[in-house]
């Protein structure tokens, strides 16, 4: 018999599947190692489940956990020398996605360092920069700033694409 | 084109996964026990290679019985003693990532990682700075290695020293473009 805690926080999961594989697709380049951020984020939202008041929303909440595990699990992959070769990166895009622009957006993303990666998927989820705040424990204007400075580098990374 | 142009592009994109299925999904939650599958795997494969070392120094003390120079026993000993309290440091750091509260802010996660990151990479540093100090003092006190021909004092010690000079450059290059990453994401 399913646990009705544990199906509880399935259906909650359930309705953000969207986002977290798009976090996972953001941080992980691999579909196996994808999979594995995806089991690690599950696996550490489910740890944490039973202590979550409700006090910020469900999504906000799982954002964190989900980008706190995408950041740290990486660092164990480049801690160990894990490396991805960028063509690989392009070719699995050019793969996965049959629109160009859409091929070219993730191509942008991948250019950005960790971090820049994180307000960009909070951003692009058309989160207000008081929810992103929450999410990094930046202040709200320290959000605006970064986001400036994350959009012209995109901008410059775009048009080096030729796009 | 900039980055909101492509608003619409990232809502409308798919990520296929193998767990969409919300029963699978909710078995999945059910049977999880454990985590952090990866990084222990990868610290008990450093630890077996370790391991392998040493028992390959041992086989080659059998083999070798007399004829092996004291020297090698004294580095052999002192590299031993010197990976322990770093790999004490590494396991540490393991297992702290794994019960990190995960829930909480990146911001507040980030300063407590930063901490303690740094640290470990002192403890990296300074193992590596003592234990050549020690080797460099058992080898001058050491009859079979002062006996060597010069040639070869002279490139061991060049090495030791060349790895002295490096230890701290090299931590830069490796570890410490993440620092700045972080460093600069938590400058205000």
């Amino acid at each position: 018999m399913t646990d009705p805690l544990a199906k509880q926080f399935s259906e909650q999961v359930y309705n953000h599947l969207g986002i977290l594989h798009k976090i996972c697709r953001t941080y992980k380049k691999d579909p196996d190692d994808r999979n594995d951020l995806f089991q690690e984020i599950v696996y550490n939202a489910w740890k944490s489940y039973p202590r979550f008041e409700g006090r910020s929303k469900f999504s906000t909440w799982l954002y964190r956990v989900a980008l706190n595990t995408a950041l740290y699990q990486n660092r164990k992959d480049r801690f160990f020398g894990k490396t991805i070769d960028v063509e690989l990166i392009q070719h699995n895009v050019a793969a996965e996605v049959k629109d160009d622009n859409t091929a070219l957006l993730w191509m942008a993303i991948n250019k950005l360092d960790e971090l820049e990666k994180s307000i960009v998927v909070l951003y692009l989820e058309e989160l207000p920069y008081k929810e992103i705040s929450e999410i990094t424990g930046l202040t709200e204007n320290h959000v605006a700033v970064k986001l400036t400075r994350i959009k012209s580098k995109m901008k410059k990374i775009l048009e080096d694409y030729g796009a | 084109m900039e980055l909101d142009d492509l608003k619409e592009k990232w809502k409308t994109a798919t990520v296929q996964s193998s767990v969409d299925i919300k029963d699978v999904l909710t078995k999945k939650v059910s049977s999880i026990k454990q985590s952090g599958r990866s990084i222990r795997r990868v610290f008990y494969i450093e630890m077996a290679f370790v391991a392998v070392a040493y028992l390959g120094f041992i086989w080659l003390v059998l083999a070798m019985g007399d004829s092996m120079f004291s020297y090698m026993y004294k580095l052999v000993a002192a590299t031993g003693i010197a990976t322990v309290p770093v790999s004490w440091r590494m396991y540490k750091s393991q297992r702290w990532i794994n019960s990190m509260d995960y829930t909480i802010d990146m911001r507040s996660n980030m300063v407590a990682f930063l901490s303690y990151y740094k640290t470990t990479l002192r403890w990296y540093q300074w193992s590596t700075y003592i234990i050549i100090l020690v080797i460099l003092v058992l080898f001058f006190t050491d009859g079979d290695f002062i006996a060597l021909p010069y040639k070869v004092k002279v490139t061991a010690v060049v090495y030791l020293v060349a790895v002295f000079l490096l230890t701290e450059p090299y931590i830069r290059m490796v570890y410490g473009k993440r620092i700045a990453v972080f460093e600069n994401f938590l400058k205000e």
